[in-house]
C-alpha cells in the first residue's frame, strides 16, 4: 500500500534511532520528578519573598 | 511591657488558629486568605468578572487551576472554571445584562439560549472580554453533589482588598491529584507546599480517600 510522504524519502530504517519506550517512560518520569523539585524550591523562595517581588516576576511570566 | 504584650498576642493567636501568618505575607484565618500581590490580566479579568456576580447576587466558587495561580503559580491558563448557584431565568437575566457591558459570550449569542440551552442542560458557557476569546470563564451550574459541597464551602481570598471565592484548599489539593495530569499534579504540589500546616489536613484526607488518590498523596506531595 501506498503511503503519502509529501514528496519527502524516509530514510532506511538502519539510519533512525532506536526507540526504548520503557526508556523514554523513565526519562519523562524523571524530568516530571525535577518539576516538581523545582516546584519545592519555587515555593520556598516564594515564602521568604516580597509579594510585590515574586507577583512582579509572575506577571511578567503570565501578563 | 508593650513588646511583651504583642508577643503574648501573636502567640495566642498562633496557638489558637486564630490568624496564622505565613511567610509570603499572606493572613489565613479560618474564613479568609487575605494577601496583596501585583495583579497580573489574568488576575484583574477573574477579580473583574466574579465582582459582577458579587454585584448582582450569585453565589460562586472558582474551581480552576487559576487557584494556584493566583498564589503564584507561575504558569498561564486559557480558562478559568467558575460554578455559579442554579438561578431563575430572571436573575440569570439581571446577570447577563451586567456581564454583556464589560465581557461577551463567545458560545452563546442570545441570553434565552444561554440559559435554556446551555445551563439547564448541564453545558458550561464561556465569557471573555469584549472582542477577545480567551481568557474566558468557564461558567456552569452545580450538577455533582460535590459542586454543591464546594459552592457552600467556598473560602474567601481578600487580595488588594478584592475578593473572590475558591474551592477550599482541602479539596482543592486531593482534586488536582484526581485530575492527574502533570500540570494538576503540580498545581497541588504548589498549593501544598505553601499551605501545609495551615489547612486542616483531615479533611484534605479524607477527600483523598473519597477521590480514591491517597496513593497519589503519598507518591507526589511528601
Amino acid at each position: 500500500m501506498k503511503t503519502p510522504d509529501n514528496g519527502m524519502k524516509v530514510p532506511g530504517r538502519h539510519l533512525l534511532p532506536k526507540i526504548d519506550l520503557e526508556e523514554l517512560k523513565r526519562l519523562k518520569e524523571e524530568n516530571f520528578r525535577e518539576r516538581l523539585e523545582f516546584i519545592d524550591l519555587y515555593v520556598e523562595w516564594l515564602k521568604k519573598t516580597p509579594n510585590k517581588k515574586w507577583s512582579s516576576q509572575q506577571k511578567k511570566i503570565i501578563g | 511591657m508593650r513588646v511583651r504584650a504583642i508577643k503574648e498576642l501573636a502567640l495566642y493567636l498562633k496557638e489558637t488558629n486564630l490568624i496564622q501568618v505565613i511567610n509570603m505575607d499572606i493572613k489565613f484565618t479560618k474564613d479568609t486568605i487575605e494577601f496583596e500581590k501585583e495583579f497580573s490580566s489574568l488576575d484583574n479579568f477573574a477579580l473583574d468578572f466574579v465582582s459582577i456576580l458579587d454585584r448582582v447576587g450569585i453565589k460562586y466558587v472558582v474551581i480552576s487551576g487559576y487557584v494556584s495561580i493566583l498564589f503564584g503559580r507561575n504558569r498561564t491558563s486559557e480558562d478559568i472554571d467558575l460554578i455559579a448557584q442554579k438561578t431563575d431565568f430572571a436573575k440569570f437575566s439581571a446577570l447577563w445584562n451586567e456581564i454583556s457591558k464589560e465581557f461577551e459570550c463567545v458560545n452563546a449569542s442570545a441570553k434565552e439560549d444561554a440559559y435554556k440551552g446551555y445551563l439547564l442542560t448541564g453545558h458550561a458557557l464561556r465569557f471573555s472580554r469584549k472582542g477577545e476569546f480567551i481568557p474566558n470563564i468557564e461558567f456552569k451550574f452545580p450538577k455533582a453533589e460535590l459542586d454543591f459541597w464546594t459552592l457552600n464551602n467556598s473560602k474567601k481570598v481578600i487580595v488588594n482588598h478584592k475578593s473572590i471565592l475558591i474551592s477550599p484548599l482541602e479539596l482543592q489539593i486531593p482534586f488536582k491529584l484526581f485530575l492527574g495530569s502533570e500540570k494538576d499534579i503540580e498545581d497541588a504540589r504548589h498549593l501544598y507546599g505553601l499551605f501545609k500546616g495551615k489547612i486542616n489536613t483531615n479533611l484534605m484526607m479524607e477527600f483523598c480517600r473519597k477521590l480514591k488518590v491517597e496513593g497519589a498523596f503519598r507518591r507526589y506531595l511528601p
